[in-house]
């Protein structure tokens, strides 16, 4: 089982408010946030708004570094092309709502650091998140017999009697009319 | 021996036992005729594994319940007629034609564990030969479409199965689709509604639950037609026999 381990930092220059960088979950609305080789990121808050995001990431198992520079502006709650969003229309009104970006290109197997300097000013805010990706052999899968069930070990059980019982009947009948004659 | 009131009615209980046992024999033909004919199409996943022996049993079954059918209209006739060796020939084949029946009852019940026990079997068969060359692979792919596009679900237990797991579909196909469109939500005219929301995971424009509930619930429905109602034939096949047996006795 390989896993990729992936580190992520977000720089946030703005004032002492601070927020979690995640990977999108089932409660946002997607099946999963976790691909083979790409990885769905929450967004920094709409407070931020306006301020460039560039994400920096680095393989700790290589050691390679790679800069996304001014990937997107943080967003003023609105609708924006090159992010995730989902549109909800109920026939009475439509609402739009970002649900991250995704992070591609990245290898199966490898450890990433990430790091993001929104602008650079001082009081650098930032935080982490630790996420693994795991892509499994399907061949490792066991597909042996998991278990018998009881309904195999009553109909199993009493036919061999039954059977049984039928054919010693049938012996001693056989004899009996054979013994008679 | 005795011609009393005892052996006429022990001749009429035969006579009516195997009136029923007719009927009963010519149901159990036709319930597996329907399993063989599966009209949920789902044989090539038991097929591919070499675990279809729910339907070899359902064969043998449209064979002994037709054969036993026959021989309870026999049955009749070498009651009513109170000759030995009839009684005697039925005895004999009865007991052939109920050793055949429960082969069928228990190769059906144990294949079913072997099949749909859990998903891991049916996940592994989907994650090696959805989208693979071959006859097996092209098989299994039309099998899962239908089911996916009937049924609405994707994946066994869920579309993370696309993601958790290496797969053919993944090799061929590469990282750009996580899992097959049939798993997009469609419109009536059988567009996908969107496909980079599909792509993404959104789970408004797809199906987000697993196909295995389906599948176990087609498998085990064949089982319980074959194994249990087989079974129920047979203990009353068995009750009959004794019967037959006695009244052989009294002849």
């Amino acid at each position: 089982m390989r896993t990729m381990f992936i580190f992520f930092g977000m720089l946030f220059t703005l004032s002492n408010a601070e927020f979690q960088v995640s990977l999108l979950k089932e409660s946002d609305g997607v099946v999963t946030g976790r691909f083979a080789d790409s990885l769905l990121l929450s967004l920094p808050p709409c407070a931020f708004a306006t301020q460039s995001v560039t994400l920096e990431y680095n393989n700790t198992d290589t050691n390679e570094s790679k800069t996304l520079v001014n990937i997107f502006k943080v967003l003023p709650c609105r609708f924006r092309r090159d992010i995730i969003s989902t549109i909800e229309n109920n026939g009475q009104f439509t609402t739009s709502r970002n649900l991250g970006y995704q992070v591609t290109n990245l290898t199966t197997g490898s450890t990433y650091r990430f790091l993001t300097p929104v602008a650079s000013k001082q009081n650098l805010k930032h935080s982490f998140c630790m996420l693994f990706i795991s892509v499994k052999d399907p061949n490792q899968i066991d597909s042996g017999l998991p278990a018998r069930s009881g309904a195999m070990v009553v109909i199993t059980v009493i036919l061999s009697v039954s059977m049984f019982i039928l054919l010693v009947a049938l012996i001693v009948t056989v004899a009996h009319s054979l013994g008679g004659d | 021996m005795a011609d009393g009131k005892g052996f006429t009615c022990l001749m009429v209980i035969l006579i009516l036992g195997n009136i029923f046992g007719a009927a009963a024999g010519l149901a159990l033909c036709a319930l597996a005729i329907w399993v063989a004919v599966d009209q949920f199409k789902l044989y090539p996943i038991s097929g591919v594994s070499g675990k279809d022996d729910i339907f070899a049993g359902a064969w043998i079954a449209i064979f002994t319940g037709f054969a036993f059918f026959c021989m309870c209209v026999f049955g009749i006739l070498a009651a009513a007629m109170k000759s030995r060796a009839l009684m005697l020939t039925y005895l004999i084949l009865m007991l052939i034609i109920y050793i055949f029946e429960c082969a069928s009852c228990i190769t059906a019940v144990t294949h079913r564990d072997y099949l749909v026990g859990n998903s891991n079997l049916v996940k592994k068969q989907m994650l090696k030969y959805y989208a693979a060359d071959g006859d097996s692979g092209s098989q299994i792919t039309l099998t899962w479409n239908k089911v996916m596009k009937e049924v609405e679900c994707c994946g066994t237990d869920g579309p993370v199965d696309w993601i958790e797991y290496n797969s053919t579909f993944r090799e061929k196909f590469g990282t750009d689709y996580p899992w097959p469109t049939h798993c997009c939500k469609r419109k009536n005219n059988y567009d996908v509604v969107n496909v980079e929301a599909c792509k993404n995971g959104q789970n408004t424009t797809m199906f987000t639950k697993g196909c295995f509930n389906h599948i176990e619930s087609v498998f085990s429905r064949y089982t319980w037609a074959i194994s249990w109602y087989g079974f129920a034939v047979l203990m009353f096949m068995f009750l009959l026999l004794i019967l037959a047996m006695v009244y052989y006795l009294m002849l």
